[in-house]
This record gives C-alpha cells, sequence and structure tokens, in this order.
C-alpha cells in the first residue's frame, strides 16, 4: 500500500533510519491483551450461564443502546472521512464509510425495533425479522468495509480528487438508505430470522457466523497492517472488529434477541466503538500537536530564513557598496593612469625633441669637427709647403748662380765643354733633388689606398727630407739608431704624417723653449712581434699638468694661428684606430718621448 | 750676362753655409772684381774669426746659417768694427725690415737667389760709400 511504503501516519516521508528500525507499536500489546482478556471473559461467561438466560425484555434498551452507538458510530466516520480528506489514504476512507454506512443502517435497526409503540409494535416494519433483517446486511457492510481498508489500496491520491469523495459518500448513504427502505417495503417476502420469542432462526445463526468470521479475520489483518505500517489507525480498526467479532458470538451464543448475552454484546460493541472514537481522537490531538510543530518550525524555519534573507540582504548591501567603492577607486585609477599615460606621451615628445636637438647638436660637432679637421689639414699642407720653400731656397739659389755663371762664362767666351757638363750635372743633380723632395710631399698627402708592410728607415729618410730644412734652421740633430732593418704593416703615408707631426711638435718646443742644442732620438725595434718607434727630444717634457690631454682634440698650447688642436689627436687616430698600434708619451730625462707600437 | 771687370779694389769676405753656392760665387767675384781680396767662411763663428783676422772693408753674409747667422755676426763684428759695410742676402719669406737694417747699418740687402748683377751693382756702392767716407 502507498501509505505503508511512502508515508509514515503523519503524512511525511519516512526516512531510511525509520524503515530499517524496527519502530515502536505501543498498541499491539495492547490488542493482543484486550483480545486474550475478551477471550477470558467470553470463556467464563459461557461457563457461568450456558445456557445463558433469557431475561425480561426492556423496550427501550436495546434501541437506546443502537442510539447511542449511532451517535457514536457517526461521530468515528466523521473524524475518519476528515483524517481522509487530508491523508487521502484507503484505511480512513473505508473506515469513514464503513461507520457511515453503520449509522444510516442503524436508524432503520433502531425504528424497527419490536416494542417501541404500544402493543409490542415498532416504529416501522410489521415483523420481528425485519430488524435482524436491517442489522445483519449493515453489520456486514461494516465487516466488509474495514476488511476493505485493510486490504484495498483504493482510492488511492489520484482517485476522488477534490470534493468528488464527498459525492461518493452521499451516493453511499443513499444507496443504504435506499437497502433500509427496499428492506421495509418487502419485510413480507424475506425468510424469517428471528421468531416471536426472540429465537434466532438457523439462517440468523449462519449468518452471524459469517460475519463474525469477517470480523475475525479482518481484525488479524487489521493487526498486521498496523505492525507492518505503524499507521494506527487500522490498530483501533483491529481493536472495533475484535470487540465486533466477539459481540456476534455472544448474541449467536444466546441464541436469542432476548437473553443476557445479547444485551452484554451491545456493551461490547460500544466498547469498541468508543475505543475507535477516542483512538481517532487521540490521533487527531496528536496530528494537531505535530502540526502544531511543524508549523512551530516553520515559524522557526521562516524566521532564519527571514534572518538569512536580512543577512543576505546586508551582504548584499555591503557587497554593493563595496562594488561601488572599488568601481569609484577603479575609476580614479584609470584616470590617474589616463592622466601619467598624457605625462608619458608628453614626456617621451620632450624627449623626442631633445633627441633631435642632440641628433643636431652632433651632427653640427662632426660638421664642426669635419670643418676643423679640414683646417687642420689645410694648415699641415701650409706648414709643408713652408717647408718647401725652405727646402728649395738653396737648390733654387744654386741653380741660379750656376745659370748666371754659364751666361757671364760663355759671354767671355771663356765656357769649354769640360766645364759647362759639369755643371749641368751638377745643375742635374740640384733639380733632381728637388723632384724628389716633391715627390715626397706628394706622397705624404696621398691616401693610403692598403695597407703594406714598409721599411720604417725609408720613412724616416724622407720625412727628414721633407722636413729637414726647417730642423737645419733651428740646428736640429737627428740621431737614428737603428737597430734591425724594421719593417711595419700599416698605412705608410699616415705613419709618415705620424711622424713629421711629432717631429714638428718636437721642433716648435724648441724654437719655443730656445734649446741651445736641440736634438731628436729616433730608436726602431722589435718588441713581441710589434714595431716599435720611439722619438724623443731634449725640450725638456711636457708639464705634468697637460701630459694627459696633449692627444685630446682642440687641445693645444700653441697660438691659435699654429693648429687648431688636433695633428696629435689626429696622430693617434691614425696609429690607434687605422693601425691597431699604440701611440702614447712620456717625459724621458732630457724631454718628452712618444713612443709608437704598430 | 756680360762679364766686365770691374777696377774695385777692396777687401771682401763672404760667409755662406752652401759650399756650392760659396764656391760659384767666390769664383764670380774672383772673375769680376780681380783687384779684390776674397776671404769666405761657412758660418758665423768663421766669419767673424777670419774678419777679426783680416779686417776685410765689405761682409756678405747670408743671414740663414746653423751655429752662428749672418746678422748675429754682423752686429757682433760691427759692435767691434762700426766701419764695416755689410751686405745681407735672405730668402723672401725671412726678409728683414729696413728699421732693422738701419739700426745695424747693413749697407745692401739681397733677395735670393742671388742675381749676380745685383750683387756686384752692390758691392760698387758700398765701396763707393767707402771712399766716400775715406775721402
Amino acid at each position: 500500500m502507498k501509505l505503508s511504503q511512502g508515508r509514515d501516519l503523519q503524512g511525511a516521508p519516512m526516512s531510511p533510519e525509520t524503515q530499517d528500525r524496527k519502530p515502536a507499536r505501543p498498541l499491539f500489546r495492547l490488542i493482543i491483551t484486550v483480545a486474550i482478556l475478551l477471550t477470558l471473559m467470553h470463556i467464563g461467561m459461557f461457563a457461568v450461564w450456558r445456557p445463558a438466560p433469557v431475561i425480561v425484555p426492556l423496550p427501550w434498551l436495546i434501541p437506546m443502546l443502537n442510539a447511542v452507538m449511532i451517535v457514536i458510530a457517526s461521530g468515528v466516520s466523521f473524524l475518519a472521512l476528515g483524517r481522509y480528506r487530508v491523508l487521502r489514504d484507503p484505511v480512513s476512507y473505508w473506515t469513514g464509510m464503513g461507520f457511515a454506512a453503520f449509522s444510516a443502517g442503524f436508524v432503520f435497526y433502531l425504528l424497527a425495533w419490536p416494542g417501541l409503540l404500544p402493543g409490542g409494535e415498532p416504529v416501522i416494519g410489521h415483523f420481528p425479522s425485519t430488524a435482524t433483517w436491517v442489522v445483519l446486511p449493515v453489520m456486514s457492510i461494516l465487516a466488509v468495509c474495514l476488511l476493505a481498508a485493510g486490504l484495498w489500496d483504493w482510492p488511492d491520491d489520484a482517485a476522488l480528487a477534490g470534493p468528488r469523495w464527498l459525492w461518493s459518500l452521499v451516493a453511499w448513504l443513499c444507496f443504504i438508505i435506499l437497502g433500509g427502505v427496499l428492506t421495509i417495503v418487502f419485510e413480507k417476502s424475506l425468510p424469517v430470522l428471528v421468531e416471536n420469542t426472540g429465537a434466532f432462526t438457523p439462517l440468523a445463526l449462519a449468518w452471524c457466523g459469517g460475519v463474525l468470521l469477517l470480523y475475525a479475520l479482518g481484525a488479524l489483518l487489521s493487526a498486521r497492517h498496523y505492525l507492518r505500517t505503524g499507521d494506527t489507525l487500522p490498530g483501533y480498526v483491529s481493536f472495533t472488529q475484535m470487540f465486533a467479532a466477539f459481540a456476534l458470538l455472544m448474541a449467536a451464543a444466546g441464541r436469542n434477541r432476548y437473553g443476557l448475552s445479547f444485551f452484554l454484546d451491545r456493551f461490547v460493541v460500544i466498547g469498541g466503538f468508543l475505543i475507535m472514537k477516542f483512538g481517532l481522537l487521540s490521533e487527531y490531538v496528536r496530528l494537531l500537536k505535530v502540526e502544531l510543530e511543524k508549523t512551530q518550525a516553520l515559524e522557526r524555519a521562516a524566521a532564519t530564513l527571514q534572518q538569512s534573507q536580512e543577512e543576505l540582504q546586508r551582504v548584499n548591501t555591503e557587497l554593493e557598496r563595496r562594488v561601488l567603492a572599488r568601481t569609484r577607486h577603479l575609476e580614479e585609477q584609470r584616470t590617474e593612469l589616463k592622466t601619467r599615460n598624457l605625462e608619458l606621451h608628453e614626456a617621451y615628445r620632450q624627449l623626442q625633441e631633445k633627441a633631435e636637438e642632440t641628433i643636431h647638436a652632433l651632427e653640427e660637432v662632426q660638421e664642426r669637427d669635419r670643418l676643423l679637421i679640414q683646417q687642420n689639414r689645410m694648415a699641415a699642407m701650409g706648414e709643408l709647403i713652408v717647408n718647401i720653400a725652405h727646402e728649395w731656397r738653396q737648390p733654387l739659389n744654386i741653380l741660379a748662380l750656376i745659370v748666371q755663371e754659364q751666361a757671364a762664362l760663355y759671354s767671355q767666351g771663356s765656357v769649354n765643354r769640360e766645364d759647362f757638363t759639369a755643371t749641368s750635372k751638377k745643375a742635374m743633380e740640384v733639380i733632381g733633388n728637388m723632384s724628389r723632395t716633391i715627390d715626397h710631399f706628394g706622397s705624404f698627402f696621398r691616401p693610403d689606398e692598403e695597407r703594406v708592410s714598409f721599411r720604417v728607415s725609408g720613412v724616416l729618410t724622407k720625412v727628414i727630407a721633407m722636413i729637414g730644412a726647417s730642423l737645419r734652421e733651428l740646428r736640429v740633430s737627428i740621431e737614428v739608431t737603428d737597430q734591425e732593418d724594421l719593417d711595419i704593416w700599416g698605412y705608410q703615408n699616415e705613419f709618415s704624417q705620424v711622424i713629421v707631426n711629432i717631429m714638428l711638435n718636437a721642433r716648435d718646443a724648441f724654437r719655443e723653449r730656445s734649446v741651445v742644442e736641440p736634438r731628436i732620438f729616433i730608436r726602431m725595434s722589435r718588441e713581441a712581434e710589434r714595431g716599435v718607434v720611439t722619438i724623443a727630444d731634449n725640450a725638456g717634457g711636457i708639464p705634468e699638468a697637460i701630459i694627459d690631454r696633449i692627444f685630446d682634440p682642440y687641445f693645444t698650447t700653441k697660438g691659435p694661428d699654429k693648429g687648431a688642436g688636433l695633428g696629435l689627436y689626429m696622430a693617434k687616430t691614425l696609429i690607434e684606430r687605422h693601425m691597431g698600434g699604440q701611440l702614447t708619451v712620456r717625459n724621458a730625462d732630457a724631454g718628452a718621448e712618444f713612443r709608437i707600437e704598430v | 750676362m756680360e762679364l766686365t771687370q770691374s777696377p774695385v779694389s777692396v777687401s771682401l769676405l763672404l760667409v755662406e753655409d752652401e759650399k756650392t753656392a760659396r764656391d760659384l760665387i767666390a769664383r764670380m767675384l774672383a772673375r769680376k772684381f780681380p783687384n779684390c781680396t776674397i776671404y769666405t767662411a761657412v758660418n758665423g763663428i768663421e766669419g767673424m774669426e777670419i774678419f777679426k783676422q783680416f779686417t776685410p772693408e765689405i761682409v756678405i753674409a747670408d743671414i740663414k746659417m746653423p751655429v752662428m747667422d749672418g746678422l748675429e755676426m754682423i752686429r757682433e763684428i760691427k759692435s767691434a768694427y762700426a766701419k764695416v759695410s755689410c751686405i745681407v742676402a735672405t730668402a723672401y719669406s725671412d726678409k728683414i725690415s729696413i728699421d732693422k737694417m738701419e739700426r745695424i747699418g747693413i749697407c745692401s740687402y739681397l733677395l735670393k737667389p742671388l742675381d749676380f748683377d745685383e750683387l756686384f751693382a752692390a758691392i760698387e756702392k758700398c765701396s763707393a760709400e767707402i771712399k766716400q767716407q775715406a775721402g
């Protein structure tokens, strides 16, 4: 049955725990106890009163008891159907329907009971059997209904939805009333169940026995149902059935409507009904209590929920506030970033401008450098032209003298062949020297095509030929120590320019300081696979304060007419950058000593 | 050029460091002035010594010379013997100012390359001056 499987008696879903554990069944022991007590009571009664005495009939007693039963039964029906309306379970339904049928049917029984009117007549009907013909079907119907309550799972939740169960009740009552009416109408044609003496016919006894068995069976089934589901209603139904069974047993055992046991069975049935009624009422109270607890729990849950919602609301508000604050903060950051970005852009632009300015300035510096180098070159050329002039002065003078002498001799007619040839030879020597000198100067300024291996002594010879005159003027003596035939791999003309530069610097120093016996010492050697040429003078040396700066560009101690201060800078550049060598200076004993390593 | 002998009769000192030039000039002077006594020196110091020894009337000197240059030598000679006539030869680039020449007392001034006509004219002019002073 659905109820037994899906719900407990409160209608709440059963947890697996309650299914596994054997639940308490308080009514069961009571059922057993009452059954034993009733059995003992009936055995006792039979032992005392067999056969039961027929007592003087009290005409209103049975109808009054029946009226009480109607009241109780209708109450039970009301309570059971009310339960059904809530729980929609077949047990409640069939219990309610059974008791409803009982209430309605017993009204006919009550009215058909003989002796209600003067002369021993009933209110309705005319025969003693009529009342029995009413009561036995009613008892049978109740028995069947209560049996159905324990066995049949109809109506389930879906059947009789809404108010349809009420219509089923109305139809059922109409059916019962119709049955009652038909029994009264056709009472004459019905077989006799009760004699005028009140004794039951065998048919009545058999019927009683059958219904008794139905009740007894129903009591067992209901008890089992109760044990299985824990629903208390089948337990109470079981009581009722048990009591009804014993009542019928007693009625049948008395064999007479007016027997003592027949009277007693009324009380037994009433007892059973009362148990039913109060059982249902206590069930109601319990359910109410459960509902109240549920309501309270719900209220608590609602309160908790309310609290949670409030908390949620609070959290939500807080969250919104924080989101807002965060958003504002982010917005501020974004604005700040934007500002900084703009600043960076500006800074970048300024940097770019500066870079452009710097590049421009560098270009200007480069241009100035180029001009200065050009200037320096021009100055060097001027210097060399002066030197050429010096170099040529004497030979030109000699040539002039030779030519004039020849002319004079010719005019005297004293020219002879030998003298003329010798003079001519002499003139050609002089011219050859002059030619070599300008050749040196020419090659001196020619840019080197490629690095070659050249002999340093050869370079020195040419240099001395070029600038010797200006050195001789100051009576500079040049001492060359050629330890070996030193060859250097480099740019010959550039190397010559370096030597010239250094020697002219020495010459300027001699002139400036009026050195008495000016001397230049040139030493050539080879050290660790490198050619070394040192050029030293005795002009007193370079002041220590400026010795570190003499190779700097534009550094000069001479007047502006003597050069831009690029000579030694260019010399260093040529040796170190072009030839991968080294040009250094130090102060030796008598003067400066330049050292070229290539 | 025409070389006609001059009757000038003075003693001459020629100071010139270049041998070829010195010999050639001395040779030409001897041809031009057969009556003159000609002394030669290679530099200022030697020139001084020879001057002290022979006291020539005219000194012909190259300005630029090693050891002691011409002007220096003339200054020395003049300090000792003021009446001597001096002729100096110099390159264009080394030419000295007229002020300086007058201060030292130079008779004539020649540019190199030397022109013999100019040299001879200068000697004749100087000897004429000497004669004037003597006369």
